[in-house]
């Protein structure tokens, strides 16, 4: 039995603007506050690490583009859904309070 | 898109002597009217814009870098500036650390994808540890755009 285990869901940025430094940024504060390693992955280029704005701004992940976010690690099935949700939430709502 | 597209060679700061984050976008944007890419009349309203928008959330991106920016519509090109600040400026950034290399952006509001273009090809440059470096070692404006010219000839 494995306490970890990759999770992958698909994500449209729905932000007018696109992932601009924002959204960027708000994706990589949320991403920090899990443990688990957290990716998103445009077309088929090289994922990136969620965590990280610069990598996330490289996406260059217009209004309406599909991307792909993977996580792994221990807390993966918290940290899905909270991204997922910030993605829905279209970056303007608060994330939830995450319990480190 | 490549930097040089959008740099005004002109107005590259390798020299920052500001530390506070209000000095330092009030002398990039100035740097950006001396070099003609905006006009003296928009200068204060580009730089109010800037800060408004620093209060939304800090461009500070972590890694000793930020990337204040606005749209304005007195541009018709987006247009950006770099400057170098080798004794760090408080941008109040997100890991906390001052910041080094700043890249200031203006961008008309009706072209979007071209600011995305913009931050995709400075973020893309900046994952390059041997680009930060060399830029941080920079030391006239001839050295920083020779620097971003062999970036976006990908010679780094």
């Amino acid at each position: 039995m494995s306490d970890s285990q990759v999770y992958r869901r698909k994500v449209t940025v729905k932000a007018e603007q696109g992932l601009h430094i924002r959204p960027c940024t708000a994706v990589a504060q949320l991403a920090m506050k899990f443990q688990s390693r957290v990716r998103l992955m445009k077309d088929t280029n090289s994922p990136v690490d969620a965590k990280s704005i610069l990598d996330l701004m490289s996406l260059a992940a217009g209004p309406q583009s599909e991307l792909e976010l993977e996580v792994d690690g221990p807390d993966a099935a918290e940290a899905m859904e909270h991204l997922s949700a910030l993605f829905e939430s279209d970056f303007m709502t608060p994330s939830p309070a995450v319990v480190p | 898109m490549k930097l040089c597209d959008f740099v005004v060679a002109d107005a590259i700061l390798p020299e920052l002597a500001a530390n506070a984050k209000e000095s330092a976008i009030r002398s990039m944007v100035a740097s950006l009217k001396d070099a003609g890419g905006i006009q003296a009349a928009d200068e204060e309203g580009i730089v109010a814009a800037i800060l408004k928008r620093e209060e939304l959330g800090s461009t500070g991106i972590g890694n000793g870098v930020a990337v204040p920016h606005t749209k304005h519509p007195s541009v018709t090109k987006l247009i950006a500036t770099v400057a170098l600040a080798s004794d760090g400026v408080d941008f109040a950034s997100l890991d906390g650390e001052p910041v080094h290399i700043l890249f200031l952006l203006v961008s008309p509001p009706d072209k979007p994808g071209d600011h995305l273009r913009a931050l995709e090809s400075i973020s893309r440059h900046l994952r390059n540890q041997n680009f930060c470096k060399f830029l941080r070692q920079s030391k006239t404006k001839d050295a920083v755009l020779d620097l971003l010219k062999e970036a976006d000839n990908n010679e780094i």
